[in-house]
């Protein structure tokens, strides 16, 4: 800061020596004092160079500082938010935040700040040097600026509204982008290509016009500081000539004066320049302070209880969940409307697990057998009461514990874009290659050049987009056996495997559960007949429960289920 | 650096490329550019006007010369109207200019976007879509900035520059001389730094390209992220990316400065210069003091633009910098190409054939289809089975060209499908493909997906067939419904669904099935079979299935192993063959009934 009032300090000495020299002149200097004037100058240039480079190195590089603590700050508070948050907030939104808008926070806290700073430092010093010289011009210089701040008030409004909503038109341009780029292959496939086009052009379109009414409303701002600058310069010959003629200021304070005016007139221009940015600034702001402020609604209550040493028994009673409950947290942070009511996922669910057993889930699209899987994990928002880990409330312990106790096959495999075993290690980055080796060998993947190019080296893709979707679940599967918890929770896992990896694959889970407990949806009565306790899961409810021949037995969605898989009657009929 | 390197590193004729961009708006700019020598004008006379208020004035009458001042006056009226005619003229370019440039944007983004429609899927294998992404919108914004305010003001500062000089040199030619005697130096920093600016920005444009795609990654992936409490780490990691950039954004800063700082030394250099000069020149008598003030104003006028240039440079090579990121991605050629003269869609009366077909994902890597032979009758319902990986999936890529093969032909009724327009092709194949998605829209825009050809009747009948109606009906708003992200707020079979019904909409010839009930209970399968039963008799399909029941209503099973055809028949034939295919019915027959007993 120092550098900076340094700075134009210095710039602002000029207009005054070069007055003073020109008034020597008119009295007859001799050619020493011209070299001498014309030394100080330079003298100036130099101190002058090195306290910019300074003031501008700190400056502008503490707000790159800024920008890229402000999206530490942003990443941090990204990875604590719950999943609900990202089902109110879309990836496309959040980059467009994370990027567009830190972007123009930096040009507020940069360049914003060293022009403001210079602009108030150049009127400030600018006055005082004036006032030295004369008063009376100094108020002429100064008096159309309260002009100027009158003209400019209505506009900076209508600008920070049209920033605002010109910021929310990118946000929605850049979530179609993503969308296009992740559903590349089915606007492909399907030939959406045109479609999509239009809709990107529909929206592209619709930032171009809030970009092109943001810009009218600063064009009309920033000829209007330039006139005002104008003013000045016609008040000071208005009254400076007379003045001069009456002998009260010299010719020498008269150039210095019309000197500071040009000094004046940039950083007044740039004022308006800088108001834009400040009303583009406060706009992003406001945008990334909806993620700093929205509710962290997972996490490790007061004096957490550690989990460790437990048998893991679970309980759950009475559960019932609504996903909208959870969204109603960040409905204020949003301008669209808030989520609706929809039946509730689980209703009213009760069962329990005993630690080292294998129980299953089974059930009809949509009946609610993930949400109760994701909330052992506590990947949604638990209430109180409803499931105990050891007889405690889930939510009394520590969320981390939690989750390293539960291994977790999503139904969702998604994979990070590395290769094979760092995937597979994404759990347990300290696993040695053996034990990866080993795991993934349970976990049923062909390690041989024929199954993957080039073994655990193998790069995935984005989300394993170049992996077969049987390889994909196998790796998710891999990526949980290493964690090594007393507890795996397997959702639909193994749905786009061949039934020979399968049995292999149970075959050796089985053999190496050791006390583990399972906890299994699928949708294959192969996959959950060895089950301790299968439950059917119907619209939210369980409907019945118990071991596959009870089950299979009694009429019943099970039973229809286990006829629908039984082949041999209708096979044998084919052709 | 290496030398190779220097070769990608933007140099500013990457900016040539953006004339046909601008040159589309021509006239907006031919109208903002009229503009230009009125307003260099008005900034000439400015000064002008306060040299002959000085000389023949003010000086005057300070020295007693009596109705010196009474011109005065009149010049004051004429410079407050040179004034206002310099805002006026000011606003008009500033607004022409800020719709000319928003609009060379809006046509970029579209040429970009429209151009990565065109690319083919072997590209989204190896770009992330947050790098993709970031051409589309932060490059193309990066060079906003440039369009918007620095082309504009660059003409117009460069016009003024030359009329200052012009007008400078006419009035004494060796006080201009005295003003202009630092610019070589000048000439000689900026050249010194602009190689490493620009090597500077062209790194940043790639690890913001890169922290975005991490970024991208994290916040889809942050449901498995914090399943496994890996938070910490990813944070860990995002930070050293973000760090990475900041080493690179503070050496540009630091360039910059220094750029910024040499520009105004010389302004000041230069007054000491013309001080100097001019003071001998008073003192000779040959100068006179109004025009000292004169060229005073010129130089402060003259490196006002100038510093402000060494800012516009410094964006110039920022957008250099992005545009030639842009112009890279727009020159990569889409690997599938439409042929010259594209053939009419065959009419499908005899069959689909894969004729000796090799293809790998990768140049180079080991082939996933070899040799392949198959083929697809009219009207044919033809089930592909096989282990994990076997390159079920890959067909189906093949069959629609989503893919480029490198050996034999895929052929309909005799037609190398090389030969049509690929988006015709892909249209006359309905397929639900093994990784659903669903756009962040309605229920009924996900299932129409082209909702001029798809009617709400249509929509609700494929609906109904696949067994989504109950569930679309629990929906607040039912078909309009919104989902979420990837239908995120479904349940996985929901969503496959939904997939299934988009596949039915669209009516096509042949429908292709790759695991299209995977996340589907087996008593809604043989629901959705059922009802599926009349509408695809006359229909050709290809399913895709592991769970045997799926099928069971085929004509003919290919079993596929390692890219190659090992059996194909009926369930009769093959269980008498009594090869891969009767293994793997009796395991999933034999496993159930053996535990039942
Ligand atoms: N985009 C890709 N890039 C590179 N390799 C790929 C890509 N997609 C698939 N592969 C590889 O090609 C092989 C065949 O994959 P494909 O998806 O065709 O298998 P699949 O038979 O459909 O298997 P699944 O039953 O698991 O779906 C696999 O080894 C896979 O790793
Ligand atoms: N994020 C979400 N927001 C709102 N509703 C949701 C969300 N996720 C799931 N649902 C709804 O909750 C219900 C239960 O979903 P869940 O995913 O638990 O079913 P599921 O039994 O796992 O089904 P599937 O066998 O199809 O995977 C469904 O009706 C679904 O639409
Ligand atoms: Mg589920
Ligand atoms: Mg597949």
């Amino acid at each position: 800061m120092s550098a900076l009032v340094l700075t134009n300090a210095l710039s602002m000495a000029i207009p005054r020596v070069f007055g003073a020299a020109v008034d020597a002149f008119t009295q007859g200097a001799d050619r020493r004092r011209v070299t001498m004037f014309a030394l100080a100058i330079v003298a100036i240039a130099v101190a002058q160079a090195v306290s910019r480079v300074i003031s501008r190195i700190v400056v502008l590089g503490t707000s790159r500082r800024v920008e890229y603590d402000l999206k530490g700050m942003l990443h941090d508070k990204l990875a604590q938010l719950a999943p609900s948050f990202y089902d109110a907030f879309s990836t496309g939104d959040l980059m467009s935040r994370m990027t567009n808008d830190v972007m123009l926070v930096r040009a507020l806290g940069g360049p914003g700040i060293l022009y403001f700073t210079n602009a108030m430092l150049v009127y400030l010093l600018g006055t005082a040097f004036m006032v030295s010289l004369s008063w009376q011009l100094t108020i002429v210089v100064l008096a159309p600026l309260p002009l100027m701040a009158w003209l400019v008030r209505g506009t900076v409004h209508k600008v920070r509204a049209f920033a605002l909503s010109s910021r929310e038109a990118l946000s929605d341009l850049n979530t179609v982008v993503q969308e296009n780029l992740a559903g590349a292959g089915v606007v492909r496939s399907f030939a959406l290509e045109e479609a999509q086009m239009r809709r990107f052009d529909e929206r592209s379109t619709a930032y171009l016009d809030w970009g092109l009414k943001e810009s009218r409303a600063r064009a009309q701002m920033i000829p209007m500081i330039g006139l005002a600058g104008g003013l000045s310069y016609a008040a000071v010959l208005a009254l400076g000539g007379p003045m001069a003629a009456a002998g009260a200021v010299s010719i020498g304070d008269l150039v210095a004066f019309v000197g500071y005016i040009g000094m004046m007139i940039f950083p007044t221009v740039a004022l308006g320049w800088i108001l834009s940015l400040m009303q583009r600034g406060t706009a992003a702001l406001e945008r990334l302070d909806k993620i700093l402020q929205a509710p962290v609604t997972i996490s490790s209550g007061a004096g957490a209880l550690a989990l460790s040493e437990l048998r893991t028994d679970v309980t759950v009673s009475d559960y019932t969940f609504r996903y909208h409950d959870a969204l109603d947290a960040y409905t204020h942070l949003q301008d669209g409307d808030a989520a609706h009511e929809r039946p509730p996922a689980l209703r009213g669910v009760s069962l329990r697990v005993e630690a080292g057993t294998f129980v299953a889930l089974v059930g009809r699209v949509g009946s609610g057998k993930t949400t109760l899987l994701k909330s052992l994990l506590r990947l949604v928002e638990v209430p109180p009461g409803a499931i105990a880990l050891d007889g405690a409330d889930i939510n009394d312990y520590d969320v981390a514990d939690v989750r390293r106790a539960v291994a977790y096959v999503p139904q969702d495999d998604f994979l990070f874009s590395d290769s094979v075993a760092a995937n597979i290690r994404f759990g347990a980055p300290d696993a040695d290659d053996a034990t990866v080796v080993a795991v993934a060998e349970l976990a049923g993947i062909d390690l041989s050049s024929e199954g993957l190019a080039n073994g655990l080296e193998t790069e995935v893709g984005e989300r394993g987009a170049n992996l077969s979707g049987g390889q994909r679940q196998r790796v998710a599967l891999a990526r949980a056996l290493l964690r090594d918890a007393p507890i795996l929770v397997l959702d639909n896992a193994l749905s786009n495997v061949d039934t020979d990896t399968e049995r292999r694959i149970l075959a050796g889970l089985s053999a190496q559960r050791s006390g583990r407990t399972v906890i299994a949806a699928s949708n294959r009565i192969t996959a959950v007949q060895d089950a301790e306790c299968i439950y059917v899961f119907d619209s939210g409810e369980i409907v019945d429960s118990g071991r596959h021949d009870e089950l299979a037995a009694r009429p019943g969605l099970y039973a229809s289920m286990r006829e629908q898989q039984q082949l041999s009657a209708r096979l044998e009929e084919l052709p | 650096m290496t030398p190779p390197k220097r070769s990608k590193v933007a140099s500013l004729g990457v900016l040539r490329r953006l004339r046909p961009f601008v040159a589309a708006h021509s006239k907006l700019l031919m109208v903002a550019g009229i503009t230009l020598p009125f307003l260099a004008g008005a900034q000439l006379v400015a000064p002008y006007l306060l040299r002959v208020a000085i000389d023949r004035h003010i000086t005057p009458a300070a020295n007693g010369q009596a109705g010196a001042l009474d011109g005065l006056w009149t010049l004051i009226l004429v410079l407050l109207a040179v004034l206002v005619a310099e805002v006026a003229l000011r606003f008009a370019q500033l607004y022409l200019m800020q719709i000319a440039g928003q609009r060379i944007m809006h046509d970029l983004r579209m040429a970009v976007f429209g151009h990565v429609q065109k690319l083919s899927m072997s590209y989204f294998d190896r770009h992330p879509v947050g790098q993709v992404m970031t051409r589309v919108t932060s490059d193309v914004e990066t060079l906003n900035d440039l369009m918007s305010q620095g082309l504009v003001a660059m003409v117009r500062d460069v016009v003024t520059l030359v009329g200052i000089v012009i007008v400078m040199t006419w009035i004494d030619w060796r006080l201009t001389v005295a003003s202009f005697v630092v610019f070589p130096f000048l000439a000689v920093i900026l050249g010194a730094l602009r190689v490493r600016l620009r090597r500077t920005y062209d790194r940043s444009r790639t690890l913001v390209a890169r922290l975005n795609a991490f970024l991208q990654e994290s916040i889809t992936g942050m449901g498995v992220i914090q399943a496994f409490d890996e938070q910490e780490r990813n944070v860990d990691e995002f930070r050293r990316h973000r760090d990475n950039l900041l080493e690179i954004d503070l050496r540009g800063v630091g360039l910059s400065s220094f750029l910024s700082a040499s520009v105004q030394s010389a302004t000041t250099v230069s007054t000491a210069l013309v001080l100097a000069y001019g003071g001998f020149g008073v003192i000779g008598g040959t100068v006179t003091i109004g025009i000292l003030v004169q060229f005073m104003e010129y130089l402060g006028r003259f490196y006002r633009p100038l510093e402000d240039l060494s800012d516009k440079y410094d964006s110039l090579q920022r957008a250099a910098a992005a545009s030639n990121k842009i112009f890279a991605l727009l020159d990569e050629d889409p690997a599938i190409k439409v042929a010259d003269d594209v053939r009419p869609m065959p009419d499908f009366e005899d069959a689909i054939r894969f004729e000796g077909v090799t293809f790998a994902y990768g140049e180079g890597d080991t082939p996933v289809l070899s040799k392949l032979d198959l083929t697809l009758r009219r009207g044919e319902k033809v089930a592909l089975v096989g282990s994990t990986g076997a390159g079920k999936s890959s067909i189906v890529k093949v069959m629609q060209r989503l893919y480029e093969h490198q050996e034999g032909r895929v052929t309909i009724d005799g037609v190398d499908t090389r030969e049509l327009d690929p988006r015709t092709l892909r249209r006359f194949f309905g397929t639900v493909p093994q990784d659903v998605f669903l756009f962040t829209d309605s229920i009924a825009a996900n299932i129409a997906l082209d909702e001029d050809a798809v009617s709400m009747d249509e929509v609700a009948r494929a609906a109904e067939l696949v067994e989504a109606s109950e569930f679309i009906g629990t929906l607040p708003g039912a078909y309009e419904a919104r989902l979420g992200e990837r239908g995120a707020n479904l349940s996985f079979g929901e969503r496959q669904l939904l997939a299934f019904a988009r596949a039915l909409a669209s009516d096509p010839q042949v429908l292709i099935l790759d695991e299209a009930t995977s996340s589907v209970d087996s008593e809604t399968e043989s629901r959705i079979q059922r009802a599926l039963h009349n509408l695809v008799a006359d229909r050709t399909a290809l399913i895709i299935a592991h769970r045997l029941s799926t099928i069971r209503e085929v004509d003919r099973i290919v079993v596929l192993h390692h890219g190659e055809i090992r059996e194909q028949g009926s369930h009769r034939e093959l269980m008498a063959l009594g090869g891969i295919y009767a293994t793997l019915y009796r395991l999933q027959y034999d496993q159930d009934t053996g535990t039942a007993a």
